[in-house]
C-alpha cells in the first residue's frame, strides 16, 4: 500500500511538470467551443449538458490513455522499466497508482470546460443532483483508471500498443456515449455499448445534471463499478502476461 | 549457503530473421559466488555480462539451466529473489530527471518496501554516503553524469540488499568518484553484502574483487582470484630487451611463437607462449650482448587480452 501511495504522489508531481499532461488538458477548451457552437447553431439549449460532457470525458480518457501510456513508454526508454521489474513491488500496482494519479488530475477538465462555456457563450449550469454527479464522476475516474491499464499495458508491446491506443480509443468513446447518448446510435450497436462502462457513466452524468428524478441510479452506478472492476482485473492479467512475455523474448528494454 | 549459484545457464535471443540462427548470449554458464564475496565479471562488449546480471535479477528468463540467488530460483521464486537484491546499471539512465535526488530515492525506497518511518533516515544516509547530501533537493536533470551515477548507486542500496548486482557502475565517474566507489564497495564488503560487479576496468577489478571471472561469447573462460589469474598465466610473462639488434629480434621472434612488440625507448617486448621459451629468450638476449633486460608478469588486463584475444571493436 505504501508503494502505491508513494507512486501515486510521485506521479502527481511528475505529471504537473510534464508537457504531455497539459497538452491533454489543452484539448478541452477547443472541444467545448466546437460542441457548443453546434448546439448554438441549431438552437438546442436542452443539449448543453451533452455538449459539456463530451469534452470532459474525452479529456479524462485521453489523459488516462496518453499520459498513462507515457508512464510505461518513458520508463521503458529511460531504462527504468527493467529496474521496476527487478523490484519487489509488482509493476501492475505501480502503473495503477500512477495512471490513477493522472486521471485524478484530469478532473481539472471539469472546471476548465465549465469556465470555457461561461467565457465563450455565457453558459452557466445548474446541477439537479450534485452529490450524485460527484459520486458518478468519482466512479468514472476509477473505472477509467482501471480500463486505462489495459491500454497502458499494451504500450509495453510498443508498435502494437500505439496502434491499439489509436484505433481503440475512438470506438470506445463512441460506444461509451461520450459524443452522443448511446440511445441515439443504431439499435444493433446499443447492446455492444452496454458492455462499455462509459455508456453507463455518461448517461448517469447527464441525468444527474438535468433529470428531475434519476431512475435506478444505484444499479446503473453498480454497472460502472462492475465493468470498471472487470477492466481492472483484465488489465492486471494483461500486464502479468505481457511482462512474462517480454522477459522470455528479452524485449523489455526495447521492442 | 552460496549467494549465487548458476548451473548450465543458457540464454538465447532470436536471430535477426526467422531463418537465422538464434544468438547465444549465455552458453551453459556455471558460476558460484560465495556469500560475502565481491565477484568481478570481466569481458568485452557483447560477452554476456549484462545478460547474466539481468537473468540473476529476474529481468530475463533463461532459455535453459538454473540460477539461484540465496537459494531461491530466479524464475520459480522471482518475487522472493527481488526482496534480497539490489541492481545498478551503468550510465545516467534510469532516474526520474524531473524529480529531485531525494524524491527519486524515496520512490524506490517505497517500491523496495522500506518501512515508511525509516525512509527519511535511510535516504539521508545514502545521499550523504554518495556525496549528494548538498544537492539532494535539486532536480536530477541539473546533475552531472557522475552525480547521476552516484544517485544510481544510492538507489541500488536503498533496501540494504544482501546481494548487489553492479553492471558497469563506474561509467561516467571521474577518478576521484571511482575511488569513492571503491571505498563504498569495501564498506559493503565489511557489512557482508555479496556483490557481482561487471566492469571493463581491470584496475577496479583488481582493487575490489575477491575473485574474477572472465567471460566471452557467453562462456566463462576462467574464475580465479585477481592475483592468481596473473600468476596462472605466468608462462605468458614477458621479456623485454633494450637496443636489441634486428637480426637477434628476428631470430627470437621465432622461438615458441614469441611475438615481439616495440615499446618506448627502443625496448622490445617478447611474449613467449611457454615458460621454457621465456628462459630461452632470456639466454639468447644475454648471449647476444643485450645488457638491458627485464621480465615481468601480465597484469589482469593482459591476462584478459590473452584469454579473450585482441578482438578490438569486433563483437
Amino acid at each position: 500500500m505504501s508503494a502505491a501511495i508513494t507512486a501515486f504522489r510521485m506521479q502527481l508531481r511528475l505529471a504537473l511538470r510534464t508537457p504531455n499532461f497539459w497538452m491533454a488538458q489543452s484539448t478541452a477548451p477547443p472541444q467545448t467551443l466546437l460542441f457548443l457552437s453546434v448546439i448554438d447553431a441549431f438552437d438546442r439549449p436542452d443539449l448543453v449538458s451533452h455538449a459539456l460532457l463530451a469534452p470532459m470525458l474525452i479529456s479524462m480518457w485521453g489523459t488516462a490513455v496518453w499520459t498513462g501510456g507515457s508512464v510505461v513508454r518513458d520508463d521503458r526508454w529511460t531504462g527504468r522499466l527493467e529496474l521496476h521489474v527487478a523490484s519487489p513491488t509488482p509493476y501492475g500496482i505501480v502503473v495503477t497508482a500512477r495512471v490513477g494519479a493522472v486521471v485524478l488530475l484530469s478532473l481539472l477538465t471539469v472546471p476548465i470546460t465549465l469556465l470555457t462555456a461561461w467565457a465563450t457563450y455565457g453558459i452557466t449550469i445548474s446541477v439537479a443532483h450534485p452529490w450524485l454527479l460527484v459520486t458518478v464522476l468519482a466512479a468514472t475516474a476509477l473505472a477509467i483508471t482501471a480500463t486505462g491499464i489495459i491500454f497502458t499495458s499494451m504500450t509495453i508491446l510498443s508498435r502494437v500498443g500505439n496502434t491499439f491506443q489509436n484505433s481503440a480509443s475512438y470506438p470506445l468513446l463512441l460506444l461509451g456515449g461520450a459524443f452522443v447518448p448511446l440511445a441515439l446510435l443504431p439499435g444493433w450497436i446499443q447492446p455492444l455499448g452496454r458492455l462499455v462502462f462509459l455508456s453507463w457513466s455518461s448517461d448517469l452524468l447527464r441525468d444527474s445534471v438535468t433529470a428531475p428524478v434519476v431512475a435506478r441510479w444505484p444499479g446503473r452506478l453498480g454497472m460502472v463499478v462492475l465493468l470498471g472492476a472487470i477492466g481492472f482485473y483484465a488489465g492486471h492479467r494483461l500486464i502479468r502476461v505481457i511482462m512474462r512475455r517480454v522477459a522470455v523474448t528479452g524485449t523489455l528494454s526495447s521492442p | 549457503m552460496n549467494a549465487v549459484e548458476v548451473s548450465s545457464l543458457r540464454r538465447e535471443f532470436p536471430g535477426k530473421t526467422r531463418r537465422s540462427a538464434p544468438v547465444v548470449a549465455l552458453a551453459d554458464v556455471d558460476l558460484v559466488i560465495e556469500s560475502g564475496e565481491i565477484h568481478g565479471l570481466l569481458g568485452p562488449n557483447g560477452a554476456g555480462k549484462t545478460t547474466l546480471v539481468k537473468v540473476l535479477s529476474t529481468i530475463l528468463i533463461p532459455t535453459s539451466g538454473t540460477a539461484r540467488v540465496l537459494g531461491k530460483d530466479v524464475v520459480a521464486e522471482a518475487e522472493a529473489v527481488r526482496t534480497t537484491i539490489g541492481l545498478v546499471f551503468g550510465g545516467d539512465r534510469g532516474l526520474y530527471a524531473r524529480l529531485t535526488g531525494r524524491q527519486n530515492l524515496e520512490y524506490w525506497a517505497a517500491l523496495y518496501r522500506v518501512p515508511a518511518r525509516q525512509v527519511t533516515a535511510t535516504v539521508n544516509d545514502l545521499l550523504d554516503r554518495v556525496g549528494l547530501g548538498g544537492r539532494a533537493d535539486d532536480r536530477v536533470e541539473t546533475y552531472s553524469r557522475g552525480m547521476k551515477q552516484r544517485l544510481h548507486l544510492a538507489r541500488g542500496l536503498v533496501a540494504a540488499p544482501r546481494v548487489l548486482f553492479l553492471d558497469e557502475p563506474t561509467i561516467g565517474l571521474d577518478p576521484m568518484a571511482s575511488l569513492d566507489f571503491r571505498r563504498l564497495v569495501t564498506e559493503l564488503r565489511a557489512a557482508g553484502t555479496t556483490i557481482l560487479l561487471t566492469t571493463h576496468d581491470m584496475a577496479e577489478a583488481e582493487a575490489v574483487c575477491d575473485r574474477v571471472s572472465l567471460i566471452d561469447h557467453g562462456r566463462i573462460l576462467a574464475t580465479e582470484r585477481p592475483a592468481t589469474l596473473g600468476t596462472w598465466l605466468a608462462a605468458f610473462g614477458w621479456v623485454e630487451g633494450q637496443h636489441v639488434p634486428a637480426e637477434v629480434a628476428h631470430r627470437l621472434a621465432g622461438i615458441a611463437g614469441a611475438a615481439a612488440e616495440s615499446r618506448p625507448d627502443e625496448w622490445l617486448r617478447f611474449l613467449p607462449s611457454t615458460e621454457s621459451a621465456r628462459a630461452d629468450i632470456l639466454r639468447e638476449l644475454v648471449a647476444a650482448g643485450v645488457t638491458a633486460v627485464r621480465t615481468g608478469f601480465p597484469s589482469l588486463e593482459e591476462v584478459y587480452v590473452r584469454l579473450v584475444g585482441d578482438r578490438g571493436m569486433d563483437l
